[in-house]
């Protein structure tokens, strides 16, 4: 009997209304075209702009194997999101992914093959090496990005060269026992992720991704993210 | 051992040494520059620290790759997306 990998796409979505047909259109195009079996779990937060009622069509074009809902009553927080995600999920394989097209699904196929390789127990698209990169930010988004990482690369060795990225491929008793053993929120929860995956001594593959950011400029890196990063990473630091 | 350890440990490691050298570097006339390089070693060693990092972060700035054509190509993939949706019943507004 063929055992078939299958692949659950989490999708948490916040305000997504927008975006949410056209992501959920290219991650149908790029699975039919690789041909692995999928399906997308679209966990919506209580979106006040009827994200859901968007998932609700889409799951009636596509049909409900494929699309999957799992809503919750509000905003309740990546972690969680994923915990709740998982339990639903009827894959062998997890990926989470951002559901406003900065990721784009047509890296999932490569991140499967570099999971294959060497039967990696996750697999972590990459901005910063190989042809990684971003489009869409400033000298100064620039220099932020690339001298926290080089901080944290100093500071915690990962051996990994993204450590905030959140476009990931885990097999799912992986994501499982990760996301319970991480306590932190935000970018610092990425990569606790990470550090945490070493820790337990998870193999962890890399592909370079684009990230195709096109709300740099409404949302903003403000002070407190920046400062509840640096806490973070002592965090990091002082316990792992 | 968290990082937080080692980096103790070798902070310890890197004060023993310092300490060694400061207390046999000779004293005298013509050895003050000698005394004075190893007092001040601690001082030099971050210096070049702050140096080559900002170096790495320069470079890695500079050479941040800017992904022009996967803007291009995404920005043809939501109007194919939204065309194929309608066909298939989808109500876009």
């Amino acid at each position: 009997m063929e055992h078939r990998d299958k692949y659950s796409v989490l999708l948490p979505t916040y305000n997504e209304k927008e975006n949410l047909p056209i992501i959920i259109w290219l991650l149908v195009k790029a699975f039919t075209e690789s041909g692995d079996d999928f399906e997308i779990i679209v966990i919506d937060d209580g979106s006040p702009d009827g994200t859901l009622d968007v998932a609700k069509q889409l799951q009636t074009i596509y049909g409900d194997e494929k699309i999957v809902l799992r809503p919750r009553e509000k905003k309740l927080g990546l972690g969680t999101a994923y915990i709740h995600g998982i339990k639903h999920a009827t894959g062998n394989f997890v990926v989470i992914m951002d559901a406003d097209l900065s990721h784009h699904p047509k890296f999932i196929k490569e991140f499967i093959e570099k999971q294959k390789e060497k039967d990696y127990d996750l697999v972590s698209g990459t901005r910063y090496s190989g042809n990684g990169g971003v489009y869409g930010w400033d000298l100064k988004r620039k220099i932020i990005s690339r001298g926290a990482n080089y901080v944290t690369q100093v500071l915690l060795r990962p051996g990994a060269s993204d450590l905030t990225g959140s476009f990931r491929l885990y097999k799912k008793e992986v994501l499982e026992k990760l996301v319970q053993s991480c306590k932190s929120k935000g970018y610092v929860f990425q990569m606790e992720m990470i550090i945490r995956a070493r820790q337990f001594g998870f193999t962890i593959g890399e592909v370079p991704i684009s990230f195709v950011d096109r709300v740099y400029g409404e949302s903003k890196l403000g002070g407190n993210e920046i400062f509840q990063f640096a806490k973070g990473l002592l965090y990091l630091f002082a316990t792992t | 051992m968290t990082k937080l350890v080692e980096w103790l440990g070798a902070a310890g490691l890197f004060v023993g040494v310092w300490a060694y050298l400061f207390i046999s570097t000779p004293v005298g006339h013509s050895t003050d520059f000698a005394r004075h390089f190893v007092l001040f070693l601690p001082f030099y060693a971050l210096l070049a620290f702050a140096v080559i990092s900002v170096s790495i972060i320069a470079w890695r700035v500079y050479t941040f790759n800017d992904c022009e054509e996967a803007a291009k190509e995404l920005k043809q993939e939501i109007e194919d997306a939204k065309a194929d949706l309608r066909k298939k019943g989808f109500k876009i507004e």
